[in-house]
């Protein structure tokens, strides 16, 4: 890396928001360590903003319920472009097992487009770090106009809902 | 005498490393029992249904193929409970920890899966799904190409022979390596 990219680059400072979508708050403890001492993402430059419209990088948590979806896609709606959707835990990426509820508007990327996603249930802090750092390539990628954005691909199975 | 224990720590905290864990230089550190991802052993399944109608996700699902059934879990519904490899009667599925997360853009294809493969009744060629390598071991001690071949016999055939024409017959197969789904029988890393 020179030296000129290290200080003027805007992605060795992305900035991370947090979206609750109706999560279980799992997913949020396994979130918050990564700014304490122990996980430490602020040595990646990565910091935790207080409103969408500073951020880079969107975290949501959670299967996005009825309650909650005007509210998200709202949210999503504010952020500058161009930015990276990460999807945190089995609720957030597909459902989980919430899968086939009636109170769901589906997983987020049956409304919104995911750039990743992060699967456990609840994600270790070190797979989420992983994914941060994975999103600096793509926000870098996409200010240059070479990202490639993949067709949304909508599960068939995941349609299918119940046993 | 506080500022003494102070002026202690504060001598001892410039020699310590620091608390942060060097992550994506060093690899996990995981705890004892930690629930990882599902591994999947298809030279030990019987296709009985248990985990597909106990997960809680519905995260497996067991599909007929041409010549076999295919056992699949979904990686983006496991919520990693591992009640899955609790109800696995033959030791077929395991808490792997080698990869203790996941980081994807393409959910649909983050599966584990596996076939067990169709092989032929050794006496009359009928079709019958492979014998497990656990129950095998359960019922005849040692997993061999001899009990394989016993346990492959069809229901029917064992009604209609006698154990010692059995033996007689699978002596035969062994001698003359006349048994085409032997490659099947063993397994793709053949006997563990």
């Amino acid at each position: 890396m020179s030296l000129w990219s290290l200080l003027f680059d805007p992605e060795n400072s992305i900035w991370v928001y947090r979206i609750n979508a109706g999560s279980c708050n799992g997913c949020e403890i396994e979130i918050t360590p990564l700014f304490t001492p122990r996980y430490d993402a602020e040595r990646f430059g990565i910091k935790w903003v207080g409103t969408p419209r500073h951020a880079d990088v969107v975290l949501v948590t959670g299967p996005v319920t009825a309650v909650a979806k005007e509210s998200v896609m709202e949210v999503l709606s504010q952020v500058p472009d161009p930015h990276v959707v990460i999807a945190v835990g089995s609720c957030g990426v597909s459902g989980g097992v919430f899968r086939g509820s009636y109170a769901l508007e589906g997983p987020l990327d049956n409304l919104y487009p995911v750039d990743l996603y992060v699967l456990g249930c609840p994600p270790k802090p070190e797979g989420i770090l992983t994914a941060l750092l994975e999103a600096k390539k793509i926000l870098k990628a996409k200010r240059k106009g070479q990202y490639q954005e993949k067709p949304l691909v909508v599960d068939p199975a995941g349609m299918v809902m119940g046993r | 005498m506080k500022v003494g224990v102070i002026l202690k720590h504060i001598w001892e905290n410039l020699f310590t490393e620091p608390m942060t864990k060097k992550f994506p230089k060093e690899p996990v550190q995981l705890p004892e029992g930690f629930r990882g991802r599902v591994g999947y052993i298809p030279e030990n399944c019987i296709m009985c249904n248990m985990c597909v109608l106990n997960c809680p996700a519905n995260a497996i699902e067991i599909k007929p193929e041409e010549d076999g059934k295919r056992w699949t879990l979904h990686y983006d519904r496991c919520i990693n409970c591992m009640i899955c490899v609790e109800v696995c009667p033959v030791e077929a599925l395991y808490n792997d920890d080698k990869e203790p997360f996941r980081v994807t853009s393409d959910r649909i294809s983050a599966i584990e899966t596996g076939k067990v493969p169709m092989v032929s009744c050794p006496i009359c060629g009928k079709k019958v799904p492979r014998p497990s390598n656990t129950m095998v071991k359960r019922m005849m001690k040692e997993v061999t190409p001899r009990n394989l071949l016993k346990a492959a016999v069809c229901p029917q055939c064992k009604k209609d022979h006698k154990p010692e024409e059995i033996d007689a017959i699978i002596d035969k197969i062994l001698e003359e390596g006349s048994y085409p789904d032997m490659d099947k029988l063993l397994g793709k890393e053949g006997l563990r």
